[in-house]
C-alpha cells in the first residue's frame, strides 16, 4: 500500500525513512508491507530529500544551519523533504505530527499514534530560531540521555550539547541524595567517555548537530587532566610544581581555586598560555570532525581571574577573545570549519573593551545568563540600565533580567555576529514551580523576547528529565523556538488534552492552583519578608502552602477514576499526579517550616523527606531528575546568605 | 582514521555500518569521526556487503536461511560480509566480540566494550544451526520486547517470532502477581496491533525475518476474531449458531471448549472439508496481505484433547486433517506465487503423525516439533532408547513425560516427510527455568538440548519463553544463543567467558554460589519428579528439606561476597553483582516457602508463597529489565498450589 522512495542516499534521510515506515505501520498496521527503496527519480510513494533534490526553492540563510520543512502528501505519498538531511528528518516528524502524532516525552510510552487513514499534508516552515538546542545536565544516566536525544529530534531540535558529562552521569549513578534506597555504583571517566561517543553516534543518525567542549579544556591547557577533577576535589591529588605558575594569582597566590581545576582560571595574560589553550582546542576539532559547534569557555564560577600586574592591564573578555582569534587563526590555517561558541559568563559577562573579534562568522556568542530573575522577561517596556563597570574578582552577579541584558548588549555592540542564549529553565529554577505553569510561561514568555534582544535561538542547560508531572515545559520549549507565533493556550489544551484525555481541564486547574500555592516568586527567594532572616522567610506564606495539601486531597480522588487510560500516555501522566501530590505535599511541608525560620527543622524534613519519596525513584526516574531536584531543594533549605553556585 | 563502506543499498547493511560506527567510537574515543559511504567498489576501509559482491564463495545451502559471516579485516579495515543482508549485521557483531566486545545482556548496561585498539581478524563460519529463534511469551512490556530484539541480533539469533503477543503484553500491564505494587494499566487491542507493527520495523531494519501465527486460525475460522479472546471467556460475548455449528463437537455438545470457554483451546470440526478450506484461506489471506512475514506458524487449537468427535471427524485422525489442510494452503499459496513459508507444528494431538497424509511440497515447510510436556532433566544422546509409539485415542491420549517418547513421535513425522526441515519449539524459558533458582543445572540443559539437535537431526530451535530470562544473570539466554551458533562450543569455555565479563575476577565465587543454590533446590525435585509419595503431590518429600535448609547459608555466605562487589569497574558487572544480592533474598524466600511444601504442608507454604509474592514484587521496578516476575511466579504457584490428586 505504502512505499518510500529515498531521492538521495544519506544516513540521515535513511533513518527518516525508517521512522516513517514504523510510524505508517503503526497508524495503519494492516497495510502490509512498507518498501524502503533509494530512487533518485522516483515519482511516486513517500519522496524523502533535499529541497533542491525537487527543486523547490529554499529560503534558509544557510542551509546547514537553517532548518526548513517542506511537506506536500496526499493520502499515500507525495514529497517530504528538508533544507538539510535533520529537517528531512524533522519533516517526517512534523508530517506526523499533522497527522494527529504526538511525541509527548521520551519513550515509547510518551507517543500517541493514532490508528486512522493518511491526511493529506501541505504544510512549509523554516523554522523561527536557528538554534534549538539542549544540553546533558542534571543526574542523567546513559539511557536517559539516549531517550532523550530521541525525543528531541522528534520535537525538531536541531542541536544537543555534549559537554563535562562525567559529573551529571555520577551524579545518578552516585545517587546522591538517594542513597539509602539506592547504594551508590560510581561510573569511571573512561566509561564515560565510551558513552559520549554513544551519544554522537545517535546524533549523527538522526542528522543533529553535535555540540560539545565546555570548561575543562582550560584544564588541558594547564596541563591538568580533567579525569583527575574528583582526585584533586578529594585532596588526593597535588597540582605539579610545572602547573602552578600557569594558574590565575589570587590574592598574591597560584593554586587551584576550591581545589577545583574546573573553577581555576589560566593567567591570561601570559602568550605561551594563550597559545596553548588555542592548540588544545585545535588540536580536539582537527580529531573530532563530527563536532559542529565548540564551546569554548574559561573556569566554571566568578571571581576567579588571575591578579597579577599583566593581567590587571585588561578585562579577562579582552584575554578571552586573543584566545578566541588565535583559535580562528589556528583552525583557518588548517582548514577546519567549525563554528566556536565564546560565552558571556561570569566574569565574561563584562564585554571586551580592547580587543576585537577578526572573523566574527567563526563564532555563535551565547549570553549565560545564570543569575537571572526568573519570575519576569524581557519585554519592549522593559528598562535597561546602563553595564556597570568590572571590578576585577569584586563585582556582584546581576539579580535582575534587565542588568544581566544589560552587560550583553555591549557584547552585542561590538560583535556582529550570531547570538544565541545559553539558559538555565532546565536547571535548579524549575523545581521552584512544583506546580510548573507559572514556569511554562515564563519559557513561553522569554523565548518571544529573545528575537527583540537579537538572540537567534537557545540551548537549555538543565535536566532531561523535565517531565513531572508532564513534559509541557520541555514542549513549549521546543514548540516555541520553532514557531515563535504560536498560540500559548492552544498549544496548552493540544499538549494537556494528549497526556490527560477529556477532563485535561481539571488537570491544569490543579496544576494551576499549586503553582499559586507555591507562588514562584518566593521560591525564587525574591518575597522575604526580611532579607536577614533568610531569602525564603516569610510567616504570611504558611496559609497558602498549607493548601496544598487540599489540593493534593481532591486530585487523588480524580486520578483514582484515570488510573487506567485508552492510551498509554494518559495512564502514564494521571500516574505521575499521585507521585506529584505527594512530592508537593511534602516540598509544602518543608516550606512552611522555612518561611516561618525554622530552617534546620525544615532540613531534617527535607531529608527524611527525601529517604521516603526516594524509595519509588524506579518508578518515577524516566520523568523525574531526583538529584538535580534535590540540589534544588537543598539550595532552597539549606540556604546561605548569597547565591553560590 | 577509520571508514566504513556500504556495498549495498539496503537497510541492513545501512544499520550494521551505523552500528560498526557507534562501537569503533565507543572502543577508541580518540579515533576521531568515521565516515560512511555507499560504494560498491571501494578497496580500502572497512567494507560491509554480501559474500557475492566481494566475490566470495558462499556454501549456504539457501542462502536466505543460511548465515554466514566472512571477516577478513586488519587494523585499518577490510571484508565484513554475509550470506544475506542480516548475516552482514552478524558479521559487524562478530568482529566486535572477536575484538573482545561483549553483549551480556539486554540494554547498554549488558555490554562490555573494551577501550582498545582495533586487532586483525580472519573468521568464517556458517552458523551451526539454521533457525536460531526466541518468541515473546512470559509477561513483556513493550521497551522489554524492543531490548530484546536488539539483544538478540548482537548474538546472532536469526528471527524472531510474535505469535499471538497481545495476551503476554496483557499480563505484563495488569501486573499478574504483583496488583498489591503496582495496580493494574490495561492495554486496548488496538495498540498491542501498533506495538507488533513497531516490532516489524525493529526485526526488518536488522533483516531479522520474523514469524507470526500460533493458535488463532481455528477461532477465524469458526468465525470469531481472536483478539476478543477474554470476553468470550468472560461470557461478555456468545457464539452465535452458526459459529457453534462450526465448533468441535466435545461430550455431544459443540461450542467453545467446556470449562475454559477459550477460544483458542476450541477446534473446528475438521472433516467439513468446506471449514478446511475457510481455514486455509483465513492463512492465505493473512500471508497475501502480509507479504513481509517470512514464516507463519500453523497450528490448531492449543491444550490437547479437544478435538471433535463427530462421527466424520472419529474416521480420520486430527494430524491426517492437518495436513490435508496444510497442503491446500501450500496450493493456494503456490496459485498465489506467494513464498511465504510455513510452520506446523508436531504438537499436543498432532504429535501422533498422520496415518496416511504427507507434506506434498517440503519447500513449503518447516516442521515445528514441540515437546511441552517432556522432561527438563535429560537430553536425547546417542544411546537414549526410543520407546515403541502409542496408539493415538482420540481426547484420551496420554501426555508423555518423557523426552524420548516425545522424539519418537516426532520421528514418524520425519521419517514421513524426510525433505521438510525441522526446528525443536521449546520452553526452557517459560516455566521451567524458574525451577533451578541457581540457573546452572538448566544452562548446562540447553546446551545439552541444542547439541541434541543434531542427533535428532534438526536444523534449530525456536524458544517459546520469557525475553527477560536475565535473573541473576542471562547466561541461560546467551548460552542458548552461542551453542546454536557453534555446536562445537565447550560449556566450561562459555561459562568462564560469560561469568568472567559479568562478575570479573571473582567470577569462581560467583559461580559457586549459584551451582550450590541449583544443587540445593535440585531441579528435578523442583519439576516434580522426586516425591516420595505421589499420592501426596509431586512435591512431597520431607527429606529435602535438609538441603532446602541450606539456601539459608549458602545466601548468607554469598552475602558476604557480594556486599564487597557493588561498585565494580563496568556497568555489566555492577549490575550483575547487585542482581545477584536480590537473588539472594528470592532464593532464601523460595526455600522458606518450599520447607514448608516438600513437608506436605500446603496451605501454609501458600501462606508464605504469597507474602513472599508481595515483598519481592516491592522490587519489580528495579529488577523489571532481568527478571519476568509474571512468569516467574506463575512458575512457581504452579508449584505451590494444591493439586489435585492424580
Amino acid at each position: 500500500m505504502f512505499q518510500i522512495n529515498m531521492v538521495r542516499q544519506n544516513t540521515t534521510v535513511t533513518f527518516a525513512a525508517e521512522e516513517l515506515r514504523k510510524y505508517l505501520g503503526m497508524m495503519v498496521p494492516d497495510c502490509g508491507k512498507i518498501e524502503i527503496t533509494y530512487d533518485p527519480k522516483a515519482e511516486n510513494g513517500f519522496r524523502l530529500g533535499l529541497l533542491e533534490d525537487f527543486n523547490l526553492p529554499c529560503e534558509a540563510k544557510d542551509v546547514e544551519q537553517d532548518d526548513v520543512v517542506h511537506v506536500e502528501t496526499t493520502a499515500d505519498g507525495g514529497i517530504i523533504a528538508g533544507s538539510n538531511p535533520r529537517s528531512v528528518l524533522f519533516a517526517v516528524y512534523r508530517f506526523l505530527k499533522e497527522n494527529g502524532c504526538r511525541f509527548l516525552f521520551p519513550g515509547a510510552d510518551g507517543e500517541y499514534i493514532p490508528r486512522k487513514p493518511i491526511d493529506p499534508v501541505t504544510y512549509h516552515k523554516m523554522a523561527d530560531h536557528r538554534q534549538r538546542a539542549h544540553a546533558t545536565e542534571g543526574a542523567p544516566s546513559l539511557e536517559h540521555v539516549l531517550l532523550y536525544i530521541d525525543y528531541q529530534a522528534k520535537q525538531e531540535m536541531n542541536a544537543y550539547g555534549l559537554l563535562g558529562l562525567h559529573p551529571y552521569h555520577n551524579r545518578f549513578y552516585l545517587h546522591g541524595y538517594n542513597e539509602k534506597n539506592r547504594p551508590p555504583e560510581p561510573v569511571d571517566y573512561s566509561t564515560v567517555e565510551q558513552w559520549l561517543k554513544m551519544c554522537e553516534a545517535e546524533l549523527a543518525k538522526r542528522g543533529t548537530q553535535i555540540w560539545e567542549g565546555g570548561h575543562e579544556f582550560i584544564m588541558k591547557a594547564v596541563g591538568i587532566d580533567p579525569a583527575d577533577r574528583p582526585l584533586y576535589k578529594k585532596k588526593q591529588k597535588t597540582v605539579p610544581e610545572e602547573v602552578l605558575p600557569r594558574l590565575a594569582m589570587m590574592n598574591g597566590k597560584r593554586g587551584l581555586r576550591k581545589n577545583d581545576p574546573q573553577y581555576t582560571n589560566f593567567c591570561m595574560s601570559q602568550p605561551d598560555l594563550r597559545r596553548r589553550y588555542a592548540e588544545v582546542v585545535v588540536e580536539e576539532l582537527e580529531k573530532n570532525e563530527q563536532v559542529d559547534q565548540f564551546m569554548v569557555w574559561l573556569a566554571d564560577t566568578n571571581n576567579n581571574h588571575c591578579e597579577c600586574e599583566e593581567c590587571q592591564k585588561m578585562r579577562p573578555s579582552d584575554f578571552y577573545v586573543m584566545c578566541l582569534n588565535e583559535m580562528d587563526a589556528l583552525l583557518t590555517e588548517k582548514g577546519i570549519k567549525t563554528k566556536i561558541q565564546p560565552i558571556s559568563y561570569v566574569d565574561t559577562m563584562f564585554a571586551p573593551e580592547k580587543v576585537k573579534f577578526n572573523n566574527p562568522d567563526r563564532f555563535v556568542l551565547q549570553y549565560a545568563p545564570i543569575s537571572r530573575d526568573y519570575t519576569k522577561s524581557i519585554t519592549p517596556e522593559s528598562v535597561i540600565p546602563e553595564a556597570k563597570p568590572y571590578v576585577r574578582n569584586n563585582w556582584e552577579m546581576p539579580q535582575s533580567t534587565e542588568e544581566g541584558y544589560g552587560l550583553f548588549k555591549k557584547w552585542q555592540e561590538m560583535y556582529p555576529g550570531d547570538c544565541m542564549v545559553y539558559e538555565y529553565h532546565h536547571y535548579v529554577h524549575q523545581y521552584r514551580d512544583p506546580g510548573m505553569l507559572t514556569f511554562a510561561r515564563r519559557f513561553y514568555e522569554d523565548i518571544y523576547s529573545w528575537k527583540q534582544c537579537g538572540m537567534n535561538g537557545c540551548i537549555e542547560d538543565g535536566s532531561n528529565r523535565s517531565f513531572f508531572p508532564n513534559g509541557f515545559i520541555d514542549h513549549i520549549y521546543g514548540a516555541t523556538l520553532w514557531n515563535r507565533d504560536l498560540d500559548y493556550e492552544a498549544e496548552l489544551e493540544d499538549y494537556f488534552l494528549h497526556c490527560y484525555g477529556p477532563d485535561w481541564k481539571q488537570v491544569r486547574n490543579y496544576l494551576e492552583k499549586m503553582s499559586v500555592a507555591f507562588d514562584h516568586g518566593y521560591m525564587c527567594g525574591r518575597r522575604s519578608a526580611d532579607p536577614d532572616k533568610g531569602e525564603h522567610y516569610d510567616p504570611s506564606r504558611v496559609p497558602a502552602l498549607q493548601s496544598v495539601h487540599e489540593l493534593a486531597a481532591e486530585i487523588r480522588a480524580l486520578v483514582k477514576d484515570h488510573m487506567a487510560m485508552p492510551t498509554r500516555p494518559q495512564t502514564v501522566c494521571w500516574r505521575l499526579l499521585l507521585w506529584h501530590a505527594k512530592w508537593c505535599e511534602g516540598m509544602a511541608d518543608i516550606m512552611t517550616q522555612k518561611c516561618q525560620g525554622h530552617t534546620k527543622y525544615a532540613l531534617e524534613m527535607l531529608q527524611k523527606f527525601f529517604d521516603e519519596i526516594g524509595a519509588g525513584e524506579f518508578e518515577y526516574e524516566r520523568y523525574f531528575d531526583f538529584g538535580l531536584a534535590a540540589i534544588s531543594m537543598f539550595a532552597i533549605v539549606n540556604k546561605r546568605p548569597k547565591v553560590e553556585f | 582514521m577509520y571508514k566504513i563502506y556500504k556495498l549495498n543499498l539496503s537497510q541492513p547493511t545501512a544499520f550494521a555500518a551505523e552500528e560498526l560506527k557507534k562501537y569503533l567510537r565507543m572502543m577508541m574515543p580518540e579515533c576521531g569521526d568515521i565516515e560512511i559511504a555507499y560504494d560498491p567498489k571501494a578497496t580500502d576501509g572497512f567494507r560491509l556487503g554480501l559474500l557475492e559482491e566481494f566475490g566470495l564463495p558462499n556454501e549456504a545451502p539457501d542462502a536466505n536461511l543460511d548465515d554466514i559471516v566472512h571477516i577478513d579485516t586488519d587494523e585499518k579495515g577490510g571484508i565484513l560480509a554475509g550470506s544475506n543482508q542480516r548475516s552482514v549485521v552478524f558479521a559487524v557483531y562478530r568482529f566486535l566480540k572477536e575484538n573482545g566486545c561483549r553483549f551480556l545482556f539486554p540494554g547498554n548496561d549488558g555490554e562490555f566494550i573494551p577501550r582498545k585498539k582495533i586487532e586483525p581478524v580472519k573468521y568464517h563460519k556458517m552458523a551451526d544451526h539454521r533457525f536460531r529463534v526466541h518468541t515473546t511469551e512470559g509477561d513483556p512490556s513493550l521497551d522489554q520486547v524492543l531490548k530484546y530484539i536488539d539483544y538478540q541480533t548482537k548474538n546472532e539469533m536469526n528471527a524472531y517470532a510474535l505469535y499471538q503477543i497481545e495476551h503476554y503484553h496483557v499480563r505484563y500491564y495488569e501486573h499478574r502477581f504483583n496488583e498489591v505494587n503496582r495496580q493494574p494499566e490495561p492495554i486496548s487491542h488496538e495498540l498491542i496491533e501498533q506495538w507488533e507493527a513497531l516490532c516489524q520495523t525493529e526485526l526488518a531494519k536488522r533483516g531479522i525475518p520474523f514469524y507470526a501465527g500460533g493458535h488463532g486460525w481455528t477461532a477465524k475460522t469458526i468465525g470469531i476474531d481472536p483478539k476478543y479472546r477474554w470476553e468470550y471467556r468472560r461470557g461478555e460475548m456468545q457464539l452465535t449458531d452458526e459459529q457453534r455449528e462450526r465448533c468441535a463437537m466435545l461430550g455431544g455438545v459443540r461450542g467453545l471448549k467446556p470449562k475454559a470457554h477459550d477460544m483458542t483451546y476450541t477446534n473446528f470440526c475438521l472433516s467439513k472439508p468446506e471449514l478446511r478450506s475457510r481455514f486455509a484461506d483465513v492463512v492465505v489471506e493473512y500471508a497475501e496481505s502480509n507479504p513481509h512475514v517470512s514464516e507463519i506458524s500453523v497450528t490448531f487449537a492449543d491444550t490437547s484433547h479437544n478435538h471433535c468427535e463427530c462421527p466424520e471427524c472419529q474416521k480420520t485422525t486430527p494430524s491426517d486433517f492437518y495436513v490435508m489442510c496444510l497442503n491446500e494452503i501450500d496450493e493456494k499459496l503456490t496459485k498465489k506465487g506467494l513464498k511465504t513459508r510455513i510452520q506446523p507444528a508436531a504438537y499436543v494431538d498432532c504429535m501422533f503423525a498422520p496415518k496416511t497424509e504427507r507434506l506434498k511440497n517440503p519447500n513449503r515447510f518447516t516442521l515445528l516439533y514441540c515437546p511441552i510436556g517432556r522432561n527438563y532433566n535429560v537430553s536425547i544422546d546417542l544411546n537414549s532408547q526410543l520407546p515403541p509409539l502409542k496408539e493415538y485415542i482420540r481426547n484420551a491420549w496420554e501426555r508423555p513425560t518423557r523426552t524420548e517418547e516425545y522424539y519418537a513421535h516426532v520421528k514418524q513425522w520425519m521419517e514421513q516427510n524426510p525433505d521438510v526441515p525441522v526446528m525443536c519449539y521449546e520452553y526452557h524459558y517459560w516455566l521451567h527455568q524458574y525451577r533451578d533458582p541457581g540457573m546452572m543445572a538448566i544452562a548446562r540443559r540447553i546446551f545439552e538440548d541444542n547439541r541434541s539437535l543434531k542427533i535428532m537431526n534438526m536444523d534449530g530451535c525456536l524458544e517459546d519463553g520469557s525475553n527477560r530470562s536475565f535473573f541473576p544473570n542471562g547466561f541461560v539466554d546467551w548460552i542458548y544463543g552461542a551453542s546454536l551458533l557453534d555446536a562445537d562450543l565447550q560449556f566450561e569455555d562459555a561459562v568462564e567467558d560469560y561469568f568472567s565479563h559479568i562478575y570479573g575476577k571473582d567470577w569462581k565465587k560467583a559461580r559457586d554460589y549459584l551451582e550450590k543454590m541449583s544443587a540445593a533446590f535440585d531441579h528435578a525435585y523442583m519439576c516434580g519428579q522426586r516425591s516420595v509419595d505421589p499420592e501426596r503431590g509431586d512435591f512431597y518429600n520431607p527429606e529435602h528439606v535438609k538441603s532446602l535448609e541450606m539456601v539459608r547459608e549458602i545466601a548468607a555466605e554469598g552475602r558476604e561476597f557480594i556486599k564487597t562487589h557493588l561498585a565494580m569497574p563496568t556497568r555489566p558487572q555492577t549490575v550483575s553483582w547487585r542482581l545477584l544480592m536480590r537473588h539472594t533474598e528470592w532464593c532464601e524466600r523460595f526455600a522458606e516457602v518450599m520447607i514448608e511444601k516438600c513437608q506436605g504442608h500446603d496451605l501454609y507454604a501458600m501462606e508464605l508463597f504469597n507474602k513472599f509474592a508481595e515483598d519481592f514484587g516491592k522490587y519489580d521496578y528495579e529488577t523489571e529489565n532481568y527478571l519476568d516476575f509474571g512468569m516467574a511466579m506463575s512458575s512457581l504457584m504452579n508449584v505451590v498450589k494444591v493439586h489435585p490428586k492424580k
